[in-house]
């Protein structure tokens, strides 16, 4: 009697435990070279064809990060603006900055006085020539001090796009290279496979045709690969590489890191 | 045998909930997901500068106004910098009231005549000046940079440090948070349901604390999905129709958007 409860017991727990696992992402694609039914959504690579995950992605993005510390007093964007290149999107505290300015503008000033000063007087020429050096050195710092404000104070789009993340608020501050805005081109996306084994991508080719399931619209569309990488990449221990796919219509609804699954016809 | 069916019964109760969660999720046409409680605006303050802290004039849960003082650092060399640029100006500002009282002494036709000074030695006097008034414009900014404000009127939610600790440049010192404006995040809403969101979907909101039933209207949708445990989700935001008493920061919801 105990024998047959720590048999259910045991039973119960194993498949309790399989429920558990299958519920968790499976990432390293099947090979199995009998079978021939080509369902879109189960992940199978045969003889004429690849299969694997993918992620739909933008084409062109940015992350974007100021190249010099300062404190943000103006975020004139949120998540989900659309924005045209060259907009201002955050601005920095420019208070030293333009005191900066201010300072290599009186520098300027000071130089050309003695300058017309030495002309006026008709000094010899090497004093001459020293307050001309003097002079085209301040106009040098003015000319940096300039740069250095209109650059490094504001933070603009660097091409059409959509906002996707602002990672700052005003009053903040911010360090070089930190990403404070995350901006997309959400007109034009392309599929990208996340778990194209070492194995299958010798067999994928530029220009290959391409089978892609969306899951979240429930649909397939049809496209083309576009690129391999060069380079390998490691998913969880699996050797992998990223192939692009260009869709050969853009479907509507959809939506930047919605996942896909993808089948290369390899043999044509 | 008693007990053999007893765990049969159990194994096949926790089998059936197990795949009937899931097709409670969503029911015809609404979606339904859990939600977390959030500030409408959180602000994460710092210093440019590392230095000590001087002083802290705010504690945990206060509320402050916009432009009141919040921490102070320790930085003695800022101000002395204001110190030597104010000495500096007051010089400039001496040396060119000198150049426009000096007359220099000159003898023309055997006549001395006092000359004024050459006006190019004036407008360098007065260059010279505007060099000084920039210098303490910029030393000031800096010695304001150890001095952190309130940028608008908030509570504040956190302080993490105390009088005499050691801050790091871009280091989070104070957190403040509108809790008067609190609204939902959603932590679990699949990438299969978000094609149904759209922004003014009215939404029923279940507050587990409260055991309150409210409502609400979807005001945000992530246009970028984030994975939580290998799901593909999408973060969408739900603004309050009228905010319940006794809501607190983080307390979770379960929300239906209605299609």
């Amino acid at each position: 009697m105990k024998k047959v409860c720590l048999i259910v017991l045991a039973l119960s727990a194993l498949i309790l435990s399989a429920c558990a696992s299958a519920s968790t992402p499976t990432s390293i694609p099947t090979i199995s070279l009998d079978n021939n039914n080509s369902s879109p959504s189960t992940q199978s690579s045969d003889a004429n064809s690849v299969s694997a995950s993918a992620v739909i992605v933008p084409v062109n993005d940015a992350q974007l990060s100021f190249s010099s510390v300062g404190r943000v007093t103006a975020v004139n964007v949120k998540v989900g603006d659309k924005v045209t290149a060259g907009q201002m999107l955050v601005k920095l505290d420019t208070t030293i900055l333009e005191a900066k300015v201010k300072e290599a503008e009186a520098g300027v000033l000071a130089a050309d006085a003695q300058i017309r000063y030495l002309n006026r007087l008709a000094t010899d020429p090497l004093h001459y020539e020293s307050a001309a050096a003097d002079l085209a050195r301040a106009q040098a710092l003015l000319e940096s001090a300039k740069a250095t404000l209109a650059t490094q104070s504001t933070l603009t789009a660097p091409f059409d796009g959509t906002i996707v993340s602002v990672d700052i608020n005003p009053a903040e501050t911010v360090v070089p290279g930190q990403v404070v805005i995350v901006l997309g081109d959400l007109s034009k996306y392309q599929i990208e496979t996340t778990d194209l084994s070492e194995r299958d991508v010798t067999r994928v080719q530029v220009g290959q045709s391409a089978n892609v399931f969306i899951e979240a619209l429930g649909e397939e569309f049809s496209g083309k690969v576009t690129d391999i990488d060069r380079v390998s990449s490691t998913l969880g221990g699996d050797v992998v590489y990223k192939v692009t796919i260009d869709l050969d219509k853009q479907p509507q609804g959809l939506l930047w890191g919605m996942s896909a699954d993808v089948q290369i016809e390899t043999a044509k | 045998m008693k007990s053999f069916y007893r765990s049969m019964l159990l194994s096949l109760t926790l089998l059936l909930a197990l795949f009937v969660k899931p097709a409670l999720a969503a029911q015809n046409g609404s979606v339904a997901a859990s939600a977390v409680v959030v500030p409408a605006q959180i602000t994460e303050l710092g210093f440019m500068t590392s230095a000590l802290v001087k002083e802290i004039s705010v504690k945990e849960g206060d509320e402050v106004t916009a432009g009141q003082t919040l921490v102070l650092l320790n930085t003695p060399e800022a101000e002395y910098n204001v110190t030597a640029a104010e000495a500096a100006l007051r010089s400039a500002l001496g040396e060119e009231k000198v150049q426009s009282y000096r007359r220099i002494k000159d003898r023309r036709n055997g006549k001395v005549f006092f000359d004024v000074v050459p006006p190019e030695v004036r407008q360098i006097a007065h260059a010279h000046v505007e060099q000084a008034q920039a210098s303490l414009e910029e030393a000031q900014a800096i010695l304001a940079q150890s001095t952190l404000v309130a940028p608008h009127d908030a509570t504040v939610a956190f302080v993490k440090v105390v009088p005499g600790e050691y801050v790091e440049q871009n280091q989070v010192i104070v957190t403040l948070a509108t809790l008067h404006t609190l609204q939902l995040e959603t932590t679990d809403l699949s990438e299969r349901d978000i094609t149904k969101v759209k922004i003014g979907s009215p939404v029923n909101i279940s507050i587990e604390a409260s055991n309150e039933s409210i409502t609400g209207k979807v005001i945000g949708i992530s246009p970028r999905a984030n994975t939580v445990g290998g799901d593909v989700v999408f973060k969408v935001t739900i603004a309050f129709d009228k905010q319940p008493e006794n809501l607190l920061w983080g307390m979770t919801a379960e929300v239906t958007i209605e299609e």
